[in-house]
């Protein structure tokens, strides 16, 4: 009874774990402006690596670079961006779409720049599907609960041969 | 009638296997870990974002920004709780009529009377039971997705006082439907007079123009939301303070608990 229970509870867990790894997440969502010598930044959590996808309006580039939480902090008190770890970054672009490697789990800045006029952009920063570690816990929890299927069916068939 | 704690144990056990079987609790388990995850998935829809212009003052800036890292994290607690306040004022009234009030009618309530277990100890269990099963599987629904979302900057302040009003508001909504229950005696009426009353409460009376001292009491947690992160919603857009989210849950606790007193006192004078 208590193994059923178990077994039970580990194929459903395991399920709930595969649904949840599917559920879209956005982290950053913003249609900014930006102008020259001035920077828009965005705070983000990710526990993995994020899909950025930025498109900038009417033909202009804009540059933006990422960086961890310690370093926003000490770019904001005027520490010049050559003294700071880049985690990421592009200069001139028109648009783009990626993931890039930042080393997450982590807290993280993009700030968004251009040398330009007013420049108009839309900035979106999702977690990449699937949730791995989600996935990962899920997947690893539906073959627990195979494994233990598998050898009660193994034990039965033994008790069925011997009698 | 004396009883003894092995009575209450049995009781307990009893009334698990009755009203209770292992899917009804793993369901409801699995309903609050899947709404944490799509809440806290969509914190993402409230930018945290800075305009730094030519000379910016950067110790203006360093503190709002302080203050958002800490907001983020009260966010994650705080957005799963509001949107398990649909869940519980569904689902509390659903347990307590199909658990308590169908006693009544099905013969579950004569059965468990003839045990050697004071009427006081039977009320008490059946929303007990219904306040346990719901508010912890609420916590471990948070905690769930905190750990997998946003592991390792959990506010512990945010954390309690939000879970704390958590519980206090599933015990007020569970006493009003056990007092629901032991009025009307019917499974019908208290799940859909019960779910009416706090829906119809929960659009209209969570309003900022509800006087505080009706809104408090009914709603602490919106009142706790307010004090942790006043910018999530236009709604709770007001200065709270400690003392109001006192107010609020204590309010709450006693008249959760009087509903239970006035509950017990008429059930003990029904005939069954």
């Amino acid at each position: 009874m208590g193994r059923l229970r178990l077994k039970e509870t580990l194929l459903v867990l395991g399920m709930v774990l595969l649904v949840i790894s599917f559920i879209p997440s956005t982290l950053v969502s913003d249609v900014g402006d930006v102008e020259e010598g001035s920077y828009f930044g965005y705070l983000f959590q990710g526990e993995t690596n994020p899909y950025i996808t930025i498109e900038v309006w009417h033909d202009r580039n804009i540059s933006f670079f990422i960086v961890s939480l310690e370093d926003s902090f000490r770019f904001i008190d005027g520490e010049p961006i050559e003294d700071l770890t880049i985690l990421f970054s592009l200069e001139n672009i028109n648009e783009y779409s990626g993931i890039p490697d930042l080393g997450a789990p982590g807290k993280y800045f993009i700030f968004i720049t251009t040398g330009s006029d007013i420049v108009l952009y839309t900035l979106v920063i999702s977690r990449s599907l699937p949730h791995f570690w989600v996935l990962m816990s899920g997947l690893v929890i539906l073959s627990l609960d195979l494994s233990i299927h598998l050898f009660q069916l193994s034990k039965s068939r033994k008790s069925v041969k011997n009698h | 009638m004396p009883e003894n704690r092995k009575d209450i144990f049995n009781s307990i056990r009893l009334e698990r296997n009755i009203s209770y079987p292992f899917p009804t609790i793993v369901s409801i388990v699995s309903i609050f870990i899947i709404v944490a995850a799509y809440s806290i998935l969509g914190i993402g829809r409230y930018n945290m974002s800075f305009y730094l212009s030519p000379g910016w003052n950067s110790t203006a800036i360093t503190e709002k920004l302080v203050e958002s890292v800490n907001t983020v994290s009260s966010r994650a607690i705080a957005f799963p709780i509001l949107d398990f306040v649909y869940v519980v004022v569904l689902l509390v009234p659903l347990l307590i009529a199909f658990n308590l009030a169908q006693g009544y009618s099905n013969g579950q309530m004569r059965t468990l009377l003839s045990y050697p277990i004071r009427r006081r100890t039977v009320l008490l269990l059946k929303s007990g039971l219904v306040i346990l099963l719901v508010s912890s599987s609420g916590t471990l629904g948070v905690l769930f997705s905190l750990l997998y979302f946003f592991p390792f900057s959990i506010s512990l302040n945010s954390f309690l006082i939000l879970i704390a009003t958590f519980w206090i508001s599933v015990s007020l909504i569970a006493s009003t439907c056990t007092l629901l229950a032991v009025v009307s005696r019917s499974a019908r009426i208290t799940a859909f007079v019960g779910m009416g009353l706090w829906m119809v409460a929960l659009s209209d009376l969570s309003m900022p123009y509800t006087h505080p001292l009706l809104r408090y009491p009914l709603f602490p947690i919106q009142v706790a939301v307010s004090y942790i992160d006043s910018s999530v919603s236009v709604f709770f857009r007001e200065q709270t303070t400690l003392f109001d989210v006192i107010f609020g849950s204590g309010s709450a606790l006693i008249l959760s608990v009087a509903l239970l007193i006035l509950s017990v006192f008429i059930f003990k004078r029904q005939e069954i």
